[in-house]
């Protein structure tokens, strides 16, 4: 299969020289003799094809490989992966910026601060008092306001818890106690109202 | 062993498919030989170093090819169809020897 051309009359025409001849590395003598017994010879022109026909394929295959990316499809700068990713990149990083410099909101309390006290005005049961007919129950109330005015807590405590029965001013009589027992301490207070709300 | 009489065939079959061949542009006649006798696939021949065209492109001028190929040949009494054994080395001659002169003629890749 692999003959030596012109060692034996008529023998095949070896691989080594038809590479040759694809190569354009055979002068013109020895190329018009391969030529001339490869065109009268069926297996030669056949085997010459194979040769010729994996030449021309393995330059494709090179030329494809060594295809610089110069050569690539044309993209769009910005859908490169690299620049991609360094436009999100630079995107997280300036949102985080914005989302960092924006005006801060007053810091929430923490949930278990104690409720600021407000003094609520001792005077209006004066005028409570001069409307008249004021019950026993409703007279403890009065006093126990009073007494809130004056700040005096203990007493104001002892009278707003004294009335037992309900009165029109039952609501002025939660609320003062409501304040005097925010003033006293806020577990303290909690438990007041409660008892006080299921009277 | 050579055979004389086939090689009278072969060559009268090369001949008139040269002839062919010859009006087409150059890059189509590549692009022929590349599919035909050598039987490339189109990528193959697309990324070719003589060739550098698009797949697509390379369908195209196969298409035209062929067509031109098949009413020319029947114009002259032939049929389309593989080469006669022989064949193939009388036209990768004629083929190779065109090559080179229009390699010193680059202006003729652009008729």
């Amino acid at each position: 299969m692999n003959e030596t051309p012109g060692t034996a009359p008529g023998a095949h025409i070896g691989d080594d020289e038809f590479i040759d001849l694809v190569s354009g590395f055979l002068d013109d003598a020895s190329r018009a003799r391969v030529i001339a017994h490869a065109s009268a010879c069926a297996h030669c022109d056949a085997r010459f094809r194979e040769i010729s026909a994996t030449h021309e394929r393995g330059l494709a295959r090179a030329a494809e490989a060594l295809r610089e990316p110069a050569d690539e499809p044309r993209v769009h700068p910005f859908w490169r992966p690299s620049v991609a990713l360094l436009a999100v990149a630079s995107f997280i990083v300036v949102a985080a910026a914005v989302f960092l410099a924006r005006p801060q909101p007053p810091p929430a309390p923490p949930c278990d601060a104690r409720p600021r006290a407000v003094w609520l005005p001792s005077a209006v049961s004066e005028g409570i008092r001069r409307s008249g007919g004021a019950s026993q129950a409703e007279s403890l109330v009065i006093a126990g306001v009073q007494a809130y005015g004056r700040r005096d807590l203990a007493e104001a405590e002892r009278l707003l818890r004294a009335p037992l029965i309900r009165s029109a001013l039952d609501k002025m009589r939660r609320l003062y106690f409501r304040e005097h027992a925010r003033g006293a301490g806020a577990q303290r207070g909690g438990d007041l109202i409660a008892r006080l709300a299921l009277r | 062993m050579a055979a004389p009489e086939r090689a009278v065939e072969s060559g009268e079959f090369a001949s008139t498919l040269l002839d062919c061949l010859g009006p087409l542009r150059p890059l189509s006649r590549r692009v022929w030989l590349l599919r035909a006798v050598y039987e490339l696939g189109s990528r193959d021949i697309a990324e070719h170093p003589l060739v550098r065209a698009s797949v697509a492109n390379v369908d195209v001028i196969l298409m035209r090819v062929r067509q031109h190929l098949k009413s020319c040949l029947e114009s002259k009494g032939l049929e389309p169809g593989p080469l006669p054994a022989g064949t193939f080395t009388l036209i990768w001659d004629r083929m190779s020897r065109a090559a080179a002169e229009e390699a010193l003629t680059p202006e003729a890749e652009q008729s």
